[in-house]
């Protein structure tokens, strides 16, 4: 991060990544707020693809598929390399291949991980060893006097040519929201319960009024229409739920 | 977590510990460093950076190392069961088919070796043209 602020200096780098961070919390945010509002409607676990239909269509649903894989499995490649990397720069006296079998090792244990729920407790670790990493930076604080008389330190409030360099970091160390939805959907207790299956029994037998009513539509009960979600595009129908005979309204009597 | 409503308000405070934990990073390199930084910290700490090294600072790079080496390898987990999660809701909401656990596990290992062999076939290639320390 800071390469970033060296950057872009100071002042406008800082301007920058406030600037890039809260636009990707409003994406984050309306990324849930999309999932609320599909569960509402309905569907038993929104996925970032379905959110991608609704916005553009057939077309919007394979191409956020195909970028949310691509993006998380690049992830993973560039994990693997990441710490093995590291590693070796750790135990730069031990045989590389025995360092890279241990870690495929322990990654590949963790396939057997199967919710996100368990996944997340390992996640703990790593916030944990990102407290470890800052307090170590922070620590580095003490050889200010000493660099001090070593280099002849330069600053600046700002330095427009670096803006796109920063802004595109600053991005990368806050992205993640492909996986919002499954996480969302990972809860345990939903906001808006699923609508039940359709049920393909009839409803109980009633006996017929006397006189037959004439056929009004009525208007209260009638379905409104549905509202579109994100970009125009009609939700699909939803099953219609059987009313129980307790709810319904009781049939007009015709007048005398 | 169990209320899907926290999300949103766990979403900014994650939001918010991470621009903390940034920003510390960001101003402590920037006032050690300058502007003419490099692209990492671990680089300007370390003996590459121009400066002698000191062993307690030796040992606090090792300390950094190893504390993000481990948040990389909890974060391979987290986007493989991501991605297996992403493809099976897909397969069951386009083709209403639900996979079992034990094809859940066989399509996690489909994602994950593919991903070990491209990573052990371009690791070299990538640490001699990229810095890569996280």
């Amino acid at each position: 991060m800071h390469y970033v602020v060296g950057q872009s200096g100071w002042a406008l780098g800082s301007l920058v990544a406030l600037l890039v961070i809260l636009l990707l919390r409003d994406c984050g945010q309306r990324l849930i707020g999309c999932c609320e509002e599909m569960q509402r409607r309905g569907f038993s676990s929104p996925t970032y693809a379905m959110i991608g239909y609704e916005a553009f269509g057939e077309v919007g649903r394979w191409l956020v598929l195909a970028l949310s894989l691509i993006e998380l499995w690049f992830g993973i490649v560039w994990m693997n390399i990441v710490s093995w990397n590291n590693c070796t720069l750790m135990l730069a006296g031990y045989p590389l291949h025995w360092l890279i079998f241990g870690f495929l090792l322990l990654a590949s244990a963790t396939c057997w991980l199967r919710t996100l729920q368990k996944a997340g407790r390992m996640s703990i670790l790593a916030a944990l060893a990102l407290c470890i990493a800052v307090g170590s930076v922070v620590a580095q604080l003490r050889l200010l006097p000493r660099l001090s008389k070593e280099h002849e330190r330069e600053y600046s409030p700002a330095r427009w040519e670096g803006v796109g360099i920063s802004a595109a970091i600053v991005a990368a160390a806050f992205t993640g929201h492909v996986a919002l939805p499954s996480f969302y959907c990972a809860m345990e207790v939903r906001l808006f319960p699923a609508a039940p299956p359709p049920t393909h029994t009839p409803p109980p037998l009633r006996p017929l009024p006397a006189v037959i009513p004439r056929h009004e539509p009525n208007t209260r009960t009638r379905p409104r229409a549905a509202r579109p979600l994100l970009l125009g595009l009609t939700p699909p129908r939803l099953p219609l739920r059987h009313r129980s005979p307790a709810s319904e309204p009781p049939p007009e009597r015709p007048s005398p | 977590m169990q209320r899907p409503g926290l999300l949103r308000r766990a979403l900014t405070w994650a939001y918010v510990l991470l621009a903390v934990a940034y920003a510390s990073v960001g101003a402590v390199g920037y006032t050690l460093y300058g502007v003419h930084s490099q692209e990492l910290l671990l680089m300007d700490m370390g003996p590459s950076g121009g400066q002698r090294v000191s062993h307690n600072t030796r040992v606090l790079l090792n300390i950094m190392l190893a504390a993000l080496t481990m948040k990389a390898l909890c974060a391979v987990p987290v986007e493989l069961l991501v991605m297996a999660d992403v493809l099976q809701r897909e397969l069951q909401s386009m083709r209403g088919i639900r996979l079992s656990e034990r094809q859940s596990l066989q399509l996690r290992m489909l994602l994950w070796l593919p991903a070990a062999a491209l990573s052990l076939g371009s690791f070299e290639t990538v640490r001699t043209h990229v810095p890569i320390c996280l």
